[in-house]
């Protein structure tokens, strides 16, 4: 199956952009997404190719609708739990902690 | 979507900055990462990487015919003699521009990229349009970023991956001869070793 990241090829995205050319993170989230992924690969949590795989095989429709670090947390959350890391459970428990304690606000 | 899984819509959607936060406070909690180790990180990429290192290798491939030599033999190599490391044990090829070829490279697949000599890529080079097109009408993109290539002149797309990653050697340009390599490092830009711009001959300084 081809897959919607394997974009070399396709046509109808339109022109690039070249004044689109930031290169800093646009949030604190994406710069932290950025730094878990490097450093859980360095864990040997999971390797490059497992994550990359993670985010192709992302459904098309929200491969496109979802920014670039998006790929990049899914890919996260897909691998970490799947491999037992943490589990969903102590995922979702934690997220309801931070989000009683306020943290998340600002992004 | 999350992880929690097409059957679940009990919670409602968590904030894309409150799940990173509970990945990363779990991954400290379980020895993974180190705490501190994020805000490293994103110091480095943000901070002390980026195309200043790259221009430095090009100033001295334009300088040193020997290095540069070396450098077009075994990229990898040759960087770390300038101290320049993989983070990730990627390789590193450099692709030289001349009078008969122009090199210009893309990752399709996501954003590989090399981070050792250039930093963090500009949103362009993740784009779904650049991705795309560069491979199959790269003249005309490279139109687009005011690059018009003569036709006599070969285009060669490099598609980054992970284990492979690439830097264009852009042309030194005219009217330079004689340039330290400081005065010629302030020339590259991070566009010519990406391969959508040259640069232009120069007033001799």
């Amino acid at each position: 199956m081809r897959s919607i990241a394997d974009m070399g090829g396709i046509q109808g995205f339109g022109p690039v952009d070249p004044a689109d050319d930031d290169t800093r993170f646009k949030a604190e989230w994406e710069a932290d997404t950025f730094a878990v992924n490097l450093l859980s690969l360095a864990a040997g949590c999971f390797n490059i190719d497992e994550s990359r795989h993670s985010m192709e095989k992302i459904p098309a429709v929200e491969y496109l609708t979802t920014t670039y670090f998006e790929h990049w947390l899914h890919s996260l959350e897909d691998l970490l739990i799947s491999k037992g890391v943490f589990s969903q459970e102590e995922y979702q428990t934690r997220i309801a902690e931070l989000a009683a304690k306020g943290a998340g606000d600002a992004a | 979507m999350t992880a929690m899984g097409h059957d679940d819509h009990t919670l409602p959607p968590s904030s894309l900055a409150l799940r990173i936060k509970a990945i990363e406070t779990l991954m400290v909690e379980k020895g993974k990462i180190d705490p501190g180790a994020v805000t490293e990180i994103v110091d480095i990429f943000q901070n002390k990487l980026g195309p200043r290192i790259g221009a430095k290798v090009v100033a001295r491939a334009w300088s040193d015919p020997a290095y540069k030599a070396r450098l077009l033999a075994d990229g990898t190599e040759a960087l770390k003699e300038l101290g320049i490391g993989g983070l990730q044990g990627e390789a590193m090829h450099i692709l030289e521009n001349t009078s008969e070829v122009h090199n210009v490279i893309v990752c399709t697949l996501c954003s590989c990229y090399p981070w050792t000599v250039l930093g963090l890529p500009p949103s362009w080079y993740k784009s779904a349009a650049y991705r795309s097109r560069i491979v199959i009408e790269p003249r005309a993109v490279l139109a687009e970023f005011g690059l018009q290539i003569s036709d006599d002149r070969e285009v060669r797309v490099y598609d980054s991956n992970a284990e492979i990653r690439y830097m264009v050697l852009p042309e030194r340009p005219a009217g330079t001869d004689g340039w330290t390599e400081i005065q010629l490092e302030a020339l590259v830009t991070r566009d010519s070793m990406i391969g959508v711009s040259a640069l232009t001959a120069v007033a001799a300084g």
